[in-house]
């Protein structure tokens, strides 16, 4: 014969025979069926009801008379099916606070609404009064978090019952389920020295949200159940919501498992937004050995019958084999791979020009704004390449010109780290140039601004001194926009001695012109400087293909022919 | 590489902000599209915290034997760390060594952090702005008086580097190229920039600050969004490309205005646009004969002129100031150390021939 | 096909500790060359601790087969949206993690989840940091530049509707930016970082897959402590005294010069009401408040060696032990906190 945990909730006493099933009196069917009904169960099942656990809502306006009533059917029921008082668990539930009284004592005594909620004596008073009489003058302290407990020792478990009314009050937003966590934690850890057997949490309020009823579900639910977790409790067991969806949980990065035990309204007749009844119910836990087997029961068309229909909860482990981490005899490990995260200047090489992949960004805005253009024109000194890049839209542009800073401090890094000199050549070499500056500076390089070859007048050969003869730099760094032809770069290192006694020369360009430099490489021979040449994107701008006599360009001297 | 630092013969003047301003990197670790323009705006001369490389280069100073003063104005955030690590530093450097340290306009709750106590003796103290002295001795100079002798220590070596790169024009009918005097001295802003590069990165930042001053540039990043730096010579282009990223903001140039009758691109007026503050940036401005064509140019092309700035502005004749235009350095009559001097050909039949420059 | 890893409908990272882990081992056992494919056709939720270590972990396998791991998702599914929304996908294009069916993105029609929620990631690849000579000041600037992040990224997130006080946000901040310093100094690799916020508190996940604390203090010629010290424990504990001897390092430091570090992060979350984890190889060291808030016992001394010791006292193969340890571990740092709202 295996003991039996009677779990019933939300009875809803009333004398309202509209509202609740139960009423005083013989003519209640309903309450008689049901005590039948318990007493065949005993029977067919082989089991005894052992313990009570009423998990709130006790009575429906908790006024005394109330519980008067409900305290003689009861006692009469605990009698019949022989339940000690010792083994009886009752949790108040937001029906048992005493709102009128509440209402009225604040009025009285200038008590702010806001305050109600901590007058714990006023609003269950009835609710303590009855507790006393059904269980023998015991004294329940109203305010602690910890209301009350009992022991099953069949599994070796308590069930402590929880206040859940920490901020029920009378007025209408104090209509919420709360745990006061605080006075829990210390209350749980005073119950539970030297206390090796498990814990069970029997609230009024649910622990989980259930179907579309959020608010019935305790407003700090998460963290209580943080907090109960780690004090290894994690079975709850409540009302409030009148339907009984028992479920597991698996939560937490711990791999911990929530079990949840919902028991449905045994006495509140109620239909839902759709007219729905919700049927009344009750929950049955049997003990057997390290483990409890639940069944629901509900009323369904005069009489009471085992249902299977929402519940998800057939057995439940008491102590439950925890998730454990695998045994390890032996840990295995993954291989251990080296970081290939060595930024990939994705260069490619293409006739000695080595261009950076990377920088899609300058190709794309050449693209967009129409900063490219066709049509016939040709680079200044008569280059015959046709096309013209809007340059100073590039290097005016704030954003740009970092992005391209930041490429070439990367390519510097990688390709000429040794340069004792930087060049900014023609107005656009100096502008990327000069916004480097503190870059030179830092890894002392100097640097020099030089006008192009190509400009002359006065004004310009002010500008066009190098540094003195004092200073000889053999690595030579030269900024331009466009990659120059060997043709010009010659012109270029021959326009200054100090250029001349160079030993390396690097030329970074932002675009390098395939095209242009393809019929290069005839020029390029017999240089006494060696000559590295970068670039940050690759463009293909054709070339003019057009005879001397048959370009209009160059036979009559042009540099551009623009737009009409 | 420390930027701000200078000395006299007394002590060391050191500028926070100016340190921060100047080391302008951007760091990579940003890679969120999200944060990058926040971040950019808490950079250059926008930037109000000190970050661990301004402090390595600060602790990695070749120091003398002198006291120290550091101004922190507009600082307002340093962390724990580093705070730690500079006190530690400064008792070290200084204080161990019987010099004193003067601190500037430190915002108060980061002199609590730095945890002091009774050291620190307070020279002069606002809402939440403090400055002070830690050290011994008797005679202590005011604040006003650092402050002072902080701006005489910069007044002076840039008043040095200008005196070093002015040449003297060797044939005194050398024409000016753009407006048509002759000029006895030629002041070689590149020259300046390529042998003092650091200093002359701190004058572009004072310059920042008094462009900042004279409301040519907003105190507020965002604010600038619709200003340009024009520029049309290289030093200009060297000059604006730093003040570009002071203040983050775009630039528009056009390949030299100087030699009369070219103009080079004319694709430049695409990128003029209407209502778009224009701050044209030269390196000397001489009679404005440069300066007036841009802004001409400018104007014509349906753009605003919001400000001129310069490091070294010529002022020929009394009482006509320019309201917007920033300057560095300022040649007038009574203040002409490199001795500049002016002629035409009409000085040979004037009256005042030989007097008129004295 | 042999190499599929099913996940299942909700991954945490225990669940990934515990049996994706295993799973990886299996099929690289079997065949060295094929990567595993990827099926989270199942799933669907992620919880957000277990966002980064997922985009670690397809980091990882990309370095080990040396090509994007194929990610298989449901059309239907909610995580679709999450991953675009949060931008799980496009770091994994970025970075060439994953490589996802373009078909199936292209088809959704996602909805935005919390602007906030995005997974952010350190890049590595800094020009500048090097010129830094002085470790310590290397990592202060990394920590300087990396803190004006988060409070840019994160301070949003944290600022939200559920009134974090401004103490514990700044807090939080700072060891967001610690703890991606720590990764770009010690691991060098790319280190993801995800925070998710809602009612009950705040997750903090940042993972990455470098190589880990062991071979970084061996480069830098520091001793693990812990390791020597309790030597006798076997190889059984050795990653976990090898964490410990990290959080000695920074115990150390703190106590010569007060500096911030590992183990004064994980000391704040604690005091908040936090849970700090910190997982390395197979080992994941578990600090809660409800053991570690009110401890003194470190109090004077020169070390964590009571520390050590009252771990390994609790640790047993429950899921309540402050030490777990996996089958199979894989390199890498991973540290999670969670932080509870403050009652009020």
């Amino acid at each position: 014969m295996n003991s039996a945990i009677l779990l019933v909730s939300d009875i809803h006493y009333t004398d309202n025979k509209t509202k609740s099933q139960f009423w005083k009196g013989d003519e209640n069917d309903y309450y008689q069926k049901w005590e039948n009904f318990l007493l065949e169960l005993q029977k067919n099942q082989k089991i005894k009801f052992k313990y009570l656990v009423v998990t709130g809502d006790i009575a429906d306006t908790a006024r005394k008379m109330e519980y008067e009533d409900f305290e003689e059917i009861l006692k009469g029921l605990c009698n019949r099916l022989e339940i000690g008082i010792e083994n009886i668990l009752l949790v108040p539930g937001n029906h048992d606070i005493d709102r009128a009284k509440l209402t009225t004592y604040c009025d009285d005594n200038r008590i702010s609404g806001n305050d109600a909620p901590n007058l714990y004596d006023i609003k269950l008073g009835n609710f303590k009064e009855f507790y006393k009489k059904i269980l023998d003058n015991k004294n329940l302290e109203v305010s602690n978090a910890l209301l009350d407990y009992i022991y099953i020792d069949e599994i070796d478990t308590y069930i402590v019952g929880l206040n859940s009314l920490a901020k029920e009050g009378h007025l209408d937003e104090h209509h919420v389920g709360y745990i006061d966590i605080k006075k829990l934690n210390g209350e749980l850890d005073k119950f539970m020295v030297g206390k090796k057997a498990s814990v069970f949490v029997a609230t009024h309020h649910s622990f989980a949200v259930t179907g579309n009823r959020e608010l019935a579900t305790l407003k700090n639910a998460d963290v209580v159940k943080k907090n109960l977790g780690l004090k290894e409790i994690n079975t709850f067991i409540y009302g409030h919501h009148h339907t009984s969806e028992s479920h597991l949980d698996i939560v937490g990065d711990g791999g911990e498992l929530y079990r949840y035990i919902e028991i449905g309204s045994l006495g509140k007749i109620l239909t839902n937004e759709n007219g729905d009844a919700f049927t009344n119910r009750f929950s049955v836990a049997i003990c057997k050995d390290n483990e409890l087997d639940l069944h629901d029961y509900a009323y369904t068309a005069g009489d009471w019958l085992e249902v299977n229909d929402r519940k998800y909860l057939h057995k439940l482990q008491v102590r439950q084999t925890k998730q454990k981490t695998e045994p390890v005899s032996q840990v295995e490990e993954l291989p251990k791979v080296d970081d290939d995260n060595e930024q990939k200047v994705i260069a490619k090489y293409s006739k000695e020009i080595v261009v950076n992949e990377n920088n899609r960004f300058l190709i794309e805005h050449l693209k967009k704004d129409n900063n490219y253009k066709d049509g016939h024109f040709h680079w200044k000194d008569g280059r015959k390449t046709l096309g013209w890049i809007n340059i100073p839209a590039f290097l005016g542009n704030i954003d740009i010109l970092n992005r391209i800073k930041e490429c070439i401090m990367g390519m510097h890094k990688m390709n000429f780290p040794n340069i004792q000199v930087a060049i900014g050549y023609g107005m656009e070499g100096n502008i990327i140039g000069s916004s480097l500056l503190d870059y030179w500076i830092e890894n002392k390089v100097s640097y020099h601004l030089y006008p192009s070859v190509h400009k002359k007048d006065e004004h310009i050969n002010r500008e066009k001194s190098l540094w003195n003869e004092f200073n000889e730099f053999e690595k030579i760094l030269l900024i331009c926009d466009i990659m120059p032809t060997t043709t010009y770069l010659k012109e270029i290192i021959a326009s200054d001695k100090a250029l001349q006694k160079c030993s390396e020369f690097f030329v970074l360009a932002l675009f390098y012109n395939k095209n242009l430099l393809d019929g290069d490489e005839q020029n390029g021979a017999e240089f006494p400087i060696s000559i590295k040449r970068f670039a940050l994107a690759e463009i293909d701008v054709p070339v003019c293909k057009l005879d001397k006599d048959e370009c209009m360009i160059c036979r009559e001297g042009l540099k551009k022919i623009y737009e009409l | 590489m420390l930027y701000s630092i200078l000395k006299d013969e007394n002590r060391y003047y050191l500028n926070m902000h100016a340190e921060c301003a100047l080391h302008t990197y951007l760091n990579g670790f940003i890679e969120d599209e999200r944060i990058k323009n926040t971040s950019r705006q808490k950079q250059g001369i926008y930037c109000r915290k000190i970050n661990a490389d301004i402090f390595e280069h600060i602790y990695s100073y070749p120091y003398e034997n002198k006291s120290i003063c550091i101004d922190f104005k507009k600082i307002e955030e340093i962390t724990e760390n580093n705070l730690v690590a500079f006190v530690t530093f400064i008792k070290k450097q200084f204080c161990a060594k019987g010099k004193n340290v003067y601190l500037l306009n430190v915002q108060k709750n980061i002199l609590e952090k730095m945890n002091w106590g009774d050291k620190f003796q307070i020279l002069e103290e606002t809402d939440c702005i403090v400055s002070g002295r830690i050290g011994r001795g008797k005679a202590t100079p005011q604040y006003d008086q650092l402050i002072c002798e902080a701006e005489e220590a910069f007044r002076e070596e840039f008043g040095r580097v200008v005196s070093e790169c002015t040449d003297e024009l060797n044939n005194t009918n050398e024409q000016h190229t753009s407006v048509p005097v002759y000029l006895s001295k030629y002041i070689d802003i590149k020259k300046m920039a390529e042998s003092n590069a650091g200093f002359f990165r701190l004058c572009i930042y004072y310059l920042a600050l008094q462009m900042m001053d004279k409301n040519i540039i907003k105190q507020e990043c965002n604010q600038n969004k619709d200003i340009s730096l024009f520029f049309h010579t290289m030093n200009g282009g060297y000059i604006a490309a730093q003040l570009a990223q002071l203040f983050n903001v775009d630039m528009v140039y056009l390949d030299h205005l100087g030699p009369l009758g070219s103009v080079h691109r004319k694709h430049f007026e695409k990128s003029i646009a209407d209502d778009k503050n224009y701050i044209i940036v030269s390196d000397v401005i001489c009679l404005g004969g440069e300066v007036g064509r841009a802004r001409t140019i400018i104007e014509y092309c349906g753009g605003r002129v919001g400000g001129e700035t310069c490091v070294v502005d010529i002022k020929t004749v009394q009482n006509r100031e320019v309201d917007n235009r920033a300057s560095l350095y300022t040649v007038s009559k009574t203040n002409n150390k490199i001795d500049y001097k002016i002629k035409t050909d009409l000085c040979a039949g004037c009256e005042m021939e030989g007097k008129c420059n004295e | 096909m042999d190499n599929i890893i099913i996940f299942d409908e909700k991954i945490s990272t225990y669940y990934f500790y515990n049996n994706i882990l295993r799973k990886s081992f299996e099929i690289y056992s079997l065949d060295r060359e094929t990567p595993p494919i990827l099926d989270m056709r199942k799933t669907q939720y992620i919880t957000p601790s277990a966002v980064p270590v997922i985009l670690s972990f397809g980091d990882y396998l990309r370095k080990l087969y040396k090509q994007p791991i194929e990610l298989l998702i449901g059309s239907e599914s909610s995580l679709l949206n999450f991953i675009i929304c949060s931008q799980f996908k496009s770091i994994s294009e970025k970075l060439q993690i994953f490589k996802i069916d373009k078909e199936i993105i292209e088809s959704w029609n996602y909805k935005e989840l919390r602007d906030l929620h995005k997974i952010s990631y350190t890049n590595i690849h800094y020009t500048d940091v090097d010129r830094i000579k002085n470790p310590v000041k290397k990592r202060d600037y990394i920590y300087d530049c990396l803190v004006d992040k988060s409070k840019a990224v994160y301070g949003k997130i944290l600022q939200d509707t559920h009134q974090l006080p401004i103490n514990i946000i700044d807090a939080t901040i700072s060891s967001i930016a610690e703890i991606e310093t720590n990764s770009i100094i010690y691991s060098n690799s790319y280190s993801f970082t995800y925070v998710a916020s809602d009612k009950y508190g705040t997750n903090i996940s940042i993972a990455d897959s470098g190589v880990g604390f062991e071979r970084s203090f061996i480069k830098e010629k520091r001793k693990l402590n812990m390791v020597e010290k309790y030597q006798k424990l076997g190889p059984k504990f050795h990653n976990y005294l090898v964490i410990m001897s990290v959080l000695n390092y920074s115990y150390e430091k703190h106590l010569k010069d007060k500096r911030a570090d590992l183990w004064t992060l994980m000391t704040n979350v604690v005091k908040c009401n936090g849970i700090f984890k910190i997982q390395y190889g197979n080992t994941q060291v578990i600090f809660s408040q409800n053991s570690c808030k009110n401890c003194k016992r470190n109090e004077g001394k020169k070390d964590i060696s009571s520390c050590v010791s009252c771990l390994l006292e609790r640790q047993s193969e429950d899921s309540y032990s402050p030490i777990k340890l996996f089958g199979v571990g894989f390199q890498g740092v991973r540290i999670e906190i969670a932080v509870d709202k403050e009652e009020d």
